[in-house]
């Protein structure tokens, strides 16, 4: 049987906001994911230009 | 005559369905103040249910060529499909609320089906159908959707469109 190498991925560390919400950001093909767990537990994800952007329109989204 | 019993051998591990992650559906209403659709995570009471497509073919037979020949034309229609799933009951979740204003209300939806079994993602637009809460009287009752397509794209686990490959 062959062996694959297989390269570990990255390690990423979610960051903590003041609602206890965790969010990571990644970028994907020049556009800006995020990915957000509330403390509840809901997962959401938004794609935008700029992170801040996806971030600020995940909280809207929340509030709505 | 019987046959002595060997040892099992281990087979090739690519013939092996080996389930790292469960599928999943993440969904997108339309809400005011937000540039790009929110995907969130729809919590799932089952296995994802698989994308039904709806395809049709129509067919006009003998059809008569001047050369004498009776070539039979074709057309395939494509009709989106349909993605059955059901969640947890509790109408106080947030996105069940959303979900459910989205059916009665006509909202167009956006989806991602992440069918990582398959190793291929659904992304496209849709409605919500409501199909009410299931179970009879024993069961603990869920509440069941139906995502219509309206189009969709495959994309692949390297995030390319699978359908631009030829």
């Amino acid at each position: 049987m062959t062996k694959t190498d297989a390269t570990p991925a990255p390690v990423i560390k979610p960051k903590k906001d003041k609602d206890g919400n965790s969010y990571y950001s990644e970028e994907v093909n020049g556009q800006h994911k995020v990915y957000l767990t509330t403390k509840g537990g809901r997962q959401l994800e938004n794609t935008a230009d700029t992170a801040d952007e996806a971030y600020q329109n995940i909280l809207t989204y929340l509030k709505a | 005559m019987p046959t002595a019993a060997t040892d099992p051998g281990f087979i090739a591990l690519d013939t092996v369905a080996v389930r790292k992650q469960l599928d999943y559906l993440l969904i997108a209403v339309k809400t005011p103040g937000v540039t790009t659709p929110v995907f969130e995570r729809v919590s799932l009471v089952a296995e994802l249910g698989a994308f039904a497509k709806n395809v049709q073919t129509s067919e006009l037979p003998i059809f008569v060529e001047a050369d004498g020949s009776t070539p039979t034309l074709r057309a395939t229609q494509d009709n989106g499909g349909t993605i059955p799933f059901a969640t947890a009951s509790g109408a106080s979740n947030a996105l069940t609320k959303k979900l459910i204003a989205a059916a009665k209300n006509g909202w167009p939806v956006v989806f991602k089906a992440m069918y990582h079994s398959a190793s291929v993602r659904v992304y496209g637009n849709g409605t919500i159908g409501d199909r009410g809460i299931q179970g009879d009287a024993n069961a603990i009752p869920t509440w069941g959707f139906d995502l219509n397509v309206i189009n969709y794209r495959y994309v692949g686990t390297d995030n390319n469109y699978i359908d631009d490959n030829a």
